[in-house]
């Protein structure tokens, strides 16, 4: 699958909205021609008057209507520019979610799901914000400033010279301040995504805060952080406070120069000479174009400060995905791409799970596994073991698919576990993670996941099994987690593993934090429920029951053959 | 507006804030008056511009008049201009002390909260967003500042050049301004409606957002990823439409206020023209047309913001009301003095949970230098015992320690405490271990204690949540946290869990020799060195047995059959590894 590009998913967007776009378009157009008219109005006004003629009423009730016009106009732009730029977050949202089911396993180490979430949330508000605040306003004012210097070039030859020179001049000025700020800007955000990921922390460690009396050493942290910000922002005041003066005084310069050689005769009678109707005219409009400028300036800010997020969010969607394998057979995954296709017949005999002669890393350097093999046949309940770090859990994510072996095969249930379309997997297995992941919603989420395809039955099933039947009465409730014990939410995710009553069980780690006793109410609700079912379990520690098979997960260090099968 | 007057009110409190930053406010009054009553400055000069273009074209005025006059106009805008560059820069800056002042404040009324209220459901993430606020309400402090020049001073020049130039007229053109402001008031109803429920919705999307990135490895293991996503697809489609409808209602508003206003240029174009040909109620140059259009144009402008003003002091104020609580708290963080080493008695306490009894009478003593082994079955409050040390609960009965209660001498440091949740902080191990209170001598002497000195060094970075160190090294880290305190009785709530047990008996031999008069309350469902313990007490159902580890072999069948169970699995374990 093609990587999504910012920019082909906006256009796709546009084009799916062509109604919303062209209105667009045409209201920028005409809030740039209507702003054009109404000096000119007023210009013909004054030179009427100098000659002592009485103004007509068409004159008076048309400067009003354009001056209406221009403003209903405005406001029909700022309504479609706030729909266009609602419609392409929302697109830009949709790919980046789509583009997290494509994102390597990997990606998702603990501590990096903050700054993930914020490119969905700060850096696609930047990118709405560029687009209302930034974009169009900006094609706007380059429109008016352009409209208005070809106007003044047919009024007065020699003003338009020199906005031809002063343009530019402060254009490169805008062009410094704004390359000034970006940086000030960087680091404001960073600043920020610190600050924004302190509070949470303090709040959850808050007991060790008290209990070691360090609260004035985490206000001393936090002072630290805040500081950060507090530079960046002051660093960027100034450049903010400098600009638009400096635009505005350079605009009243321009017009001093025009007036004062307006008054003049000879050559520059010919460059300069007007009426005072076109003086008029053209005071308005320098004040106008610079007034675009000074706006342009800002909207160059605000899209300056969104590029950073913009560059996050490209950044994102070009990360590496993983590569979902064609469905292959077990035999092919020996060579080192498994891309081969071809469909494993149903029933097949052999190993539920099988690892054979598989090695894996996970920075392509330090090896986790080598040369490891293991089977687990139908029935059997199998459990790893060894010591933190040998790899157990990597065994856990090779078997789940979620890494692909360097070399070697895994299979599972005959068939290559990283190629399983997403709604089989319910259906071949369950597994009980290391800890209970809470999901946003109700109780029934807890288990279902949100699937509406597992019915309340099943949910209340597989509750009963873990011995939580008097919960199946709040399927509808909101789930507040701190509500349960530690023990209740080990159970839930085991109501999680099993609802849809596949016959493989995985369980990672099931004895951490829970005592020996409710491990063995657990296994024993497990056997009970899973009789055929293959389970296949990391263990820290000894499991009780009785009838399994432990499997060593050896590290280079104890020199013990990887794979031994202790029995 | 009189209902309004009284909504945006100033709290007396917030009115601190702001002067909290009396010498920036004043550097922006001064100048932001000097910069405001000199943008009339514009019109003016241009209209004089324009006069003496004509009286030049007519032969009435020399040619030099006009230099002179053009010179006199760019010093007097770049005098103005000067003026607000320096009103620009002490009005972000008055912004950015308050946020700082602000987030301070917040964060020390955290430090002040009881862990119990911090832990509460919505208390941690109240003052998460509480932050968010504190930069919008300072946002909306600038902004009124702001406009209280930029609007308010502005208007009141403007107006005030308007009568001067032509009374009558000036009050015929400023009827429709007004109606502009009675549009807003009717609107504002429907914006801030609007905007609001694009705010719930966004935080609902914020929320599906966290969820499904944080949850990213459950829903892949479960294929339940399409599921999220058209879940997360849902919450986006309404956070669109919400957002847009506010957008719209705040937007558009704006041009149809100006709208509004600009009526009055009839009447000016009208009896302006009247004014200048003679037949009006004064007589007017040239110049007086053009300064007075200019002028009644900008003011035009300035009050379609006037909304603005409103908006900005509305947001702040919402932010007002959910940060104030927070504010203003002066109480002193406590210093904590280490206590001595002293008998710890714990009599008759008991705990209960929604009528639910936790512990029943529960009595014990531990002596200094005693460790004191602490088990228990399933749910049977072990940690919850450990707890009643943090006064965190609700219990009755006493502890007393040094003969004390220890309700009546929180100001000494008796207790360290290292919970399942080793609760380490993004920053160094050095850090996390020692509060800044550094001592190389005792934080190596720790580190080895806990066989940590191979695998951390001071300078370990520890990454948010504990990122970067495993399972097994975040919790010897918080068990060092608790030795390097000078606490004289460390609670230590399974300790091993992460443990293999080489490591543990390394660990508890450690604890033994070093802990000297420390108590250690060493809480575990692992009993492997119970025996070792010099005092085991074993929780069931709340009710307490004490007494020796070989004493409860003895008398307390549930103990001796917990421990055999456990030795016969550990002895496969030790022979394996």
């Amino acid at each position: 699958m093609n990587k999504p590009k910012i920019r082909t998913i906006l256009l796709g967007c546009l084009a799916a909205n062509p109604g919303l776009t062209v209105l667009l378009a045409v209201s920028i157009v005409s809030s740039i021609v209507l702003e054009l008219l109404p000096p000119l109005l007023l210009g013909h006004a004054i030179d009427i008057l100098t000659d002592n003629v009485m103004l007509i009423a068409g004159l008076c009730f048309g400067y009003f209507g354009l001056s209406a016009a221009a403003g209903v106009c405005r406001a029909a732009r700022e309504a479609l520019v706030t729909a266009v730029g609602g419609k392409m977050t929302h697109a830009l949202r949709s790919a980046m979610s789509r583009k997290l089911s494509r994102l390597p396993a990997g990606e998702f180490v603990t501590g990096t799901s903050g700054s993930i979430a914020a490119r969905f949330t700060s850096d696609a508000d930047a990118f709405e914000e560029m687009f209302s605040s930034g974009i169009v306003s900006l094609l706007t004012d380059l429109g008016t400033v352009v409209g208005m210097t070809v106007v003044i070039f047919t009024k007065s030859p020699g003003l338009g010279m020199i906005l031809i020179v002063v343009l530019p001049l402060l254009f490169l000025f805008t062009r410094r301040i704004q390359k000034a700020m970006l940086s000030a800007h960087e680091q404001n955000r960073r600043a920020i995504a610190k600050v924004t990921g302190f509070l949470p922390e303090t709040v959850s460690n808050i007991r060790t805060i008290h209990v070691f009396n360090s609260e004035r050493f985490a206000e001393k942290r936090y002072d630290k952080v805040i500081s950060e910000s507090y530079a960046a922002i002051e660093k960027t005041n100034f450049y903010d406070a400098i600009y638009s003066p400096v635009i505005l005084s350079t605009s009243a310069a321009v017009i001093g120069v025009m007036m004062t050689l307006a008054g003049r005769q000879g050559l520059f009678l010919e460059l300069f000479g007007i009426t005072v109707g076109t003086a008029v005219t053209v005071i308005s409009y320098v004040g106008k174009i610079f007034s675009p400028l000074e706006s342009i300036g800002m909207e160059i800010q605000t899209i300056q400060s969104a590029a950073a997020g913009i560059r996050r969010i490209r950044e994102y969607l070009a990360l590496p995905e993983r590569e979902v394998p064609a469905e292959s057979p077990a035999e092919a995954a020996y060579k080192e791409k498994p891309q081969m296709t071809g469909a494993v017949p149903a029933g097949q005999k052999g190993p539920v799970i099988s690892l054979r002669d598989v090695s894996f890393s996970y920075d392509g350097k330090t090896p986790v596994l080598s040369h490891f093999s293991m089977m687990v046949e139908k029935g059997e309940r199998v459990v790893l073991r060894g010591r933190t770090g040998a790899g157990k859990s990597t065994v856990f994510g090779l078997v789940l698919g979620l890494y692909t072996p360097t070399s070697g095969s895994v299979t599972l249930a005959g068939r290559n576990p990283a190629a399983l379309k997403p709604e089989e997997k319910r259906q071949l297995y369950g597994c009980v993670e290391q800890s209970f992941h809470p999901v946003m919603g109700t109780f029934r989420d807890q288990i279902t996941l949100g699937d509406n395809g597992i019915s309340d039955s099943q949910c209340s099933r597989a509750l009963a099994v873990v011995g939580l039947s008097p919960l199946a009465a709040h399927l509808d409730e909101p789930f507040a987690p701190e509500r349960l014990s530690h023990g209740q939410h080990q159970l839930l995710a085991i109501a999680r593993a099993i609802v849809t009553n596949p016959p493989i069980l995985l369980l990672d780690e099931i004895t951490s934090g829970l005592d020996s006793a409710t491990e063995k109410t657990v296994m024993e609700a497990l056997r009970r429920a899973a009789s055929g079912r293959t389970v296949l379990s990391v263990s820290h520690r000894a499991l009780a029951g009785s009838g399994e098979r432990v499997v060593f997960v050896g590290s280079a260090e104890t020199e013990m053959a990887p794979g031994t099968a202790v029995e | 507006m009189g209902d309004g007057e009284k909504r945006y009110r100033l709290d007396p409190r917030l009115l601190d804030f702001f002067l909290k930053e009396k010498k920036t406010l004043a550097v922006v009054t001064v100048t932001g008056l000097i910069y405001n009553t000199g943008m009339i400055a514009g019109p003016w000069f241009e209209g004089q511009l324009a006069q003496y273009l004509y009286d030049i074209l007519a032969g009435s005025r020399a040619a030099g008049a006009i230099a002179r006059l053009s010179l006199a106009y760019v010093l007097t805008i770049a005098l103005v201009q000067f003026n607000r560059f320096l009103k620009r820069l002490y009005v972000r800056k008055f912004a950015n002390n308050t946020t700082r002042r602000l987030k301070e404040e917040i964060y020390h009324h955290l430090m002040l909260e009881s862990t119990e209220e911090v832990r509460r459901e919505d208390t941690g993430a109240l003052m998460t967003k509480a932050v968010a606020d504190a930069e919008s309400l300072a946002e909306g402090m600038r902004k009124f500042t702001t406009e209280v020049f930029d609007t308010g001073v502005v208007m009141i020049a403007y107006t005030v050049m308007l009568l001067i130039l032509d009374w009558r007229l000036a009050l015929i053109s400023l009827v429709f301004p007004p109606f502009a402001y009675f549009a807003a008031g009717k609107l504002k109803g429907y914006v801030t409606g609007a905007a609001s429920a694009s705010r719930k919705s966004l935080s609902r999307l914020s929320d599906a957002t966290v969820d499904r990135v944080a949850g990213a490895i459950t829903y892949r293991i479960y294929g339940e990823e399409p599921v999220r996503e058209a879940l997360y697809e849902e919450a986006l489609a309404d956070y669109e439409r919400k957002s847009i409808a506010a957008g719209i209602w705040q937007n558009s508003t704006e041009p149809l206020y100006l709208t509004i206003s600009m009526v009055s240029v009839i009447p000016i174009f009208w009896f302006g023209a009247g004014n200048v040909t003679g037949s009006g109620w004064t007589s007017w140059s040239i110049a007086a047309f053009s300064t007075f259009l200019a002028c009644f144009l900008k003011l035009a402008t300035k009050s379609s913001h006037a909304a603005k003003l409103f908006n900005a002091v509305h947001k702040a104020e919402v932010s007002w009301e959910r940060i104030q609580s927070y504010l203003g708290d002066t109480r002193e963080i406590p210093r904590l003095v280490p206590a001595e080493p002293e008998e710890l008695v714990v009599s008759h306490v008991s705990l209960s949970f929604d009528g639910r009894d936790v512990l029943k009478d529960i009595s014990f003593t531990a002596a200094p230098g005693q460790i004191i082994g602490i088990t228990g079955t399933v749910a049977s409050g072990k940690s919850t015992l450990g707890r009643l040390f943090l006064d965190e609960d609700d219990w009755t009965g006493e502890i007393r320690y040094g003969g004390k209660d220890i309700r009546e001498q929180k100001e000494r440091q008796i207790f360290a405490y290292s919970g399942h949740d080793p609760e380490l902080f993004a920053g160094t191990a050095a850090e996390n271990v020692t509060f800044g209170a550094w001592d190389e001598k005792r934080f190596e002497k720790v580190l080895s204690d806990v066989r940590l000195n191979t695998e951390v060094t001071a300078a370990s970075c520890i990454g948010e949540k504990g990122a970067g160190v495993s399972g097994g090294q975040a919790e010897r880290l918080s068990l060092a946290r608790a030795l390097y305190s000078r606490a004289p009785v460390l609670i230590l709530d399974d300790p091993f869990s992460a443990v293999d047990a080489k490591t543990e008996s390394e660990i508890f031999a450690a604890l033994r020799r070093d802990a000297g008069n420390r108590i250690i309350l060493l809480i575990s469902h692992r009993l492997a060195m119970f025996p070792e313990a010099d005092e085991v007490l074993m929780l069931e159902a709340g009710r307490l047995r004490a007494g020796t580890h070989d004493e409860l072999m003895a008398v307390c069948p549930p103990y001796a059959k917990l421990f055999a169970l456990q030795r016969g699995e550990g002895g496969t374990e030790h022979e394996q590894a």
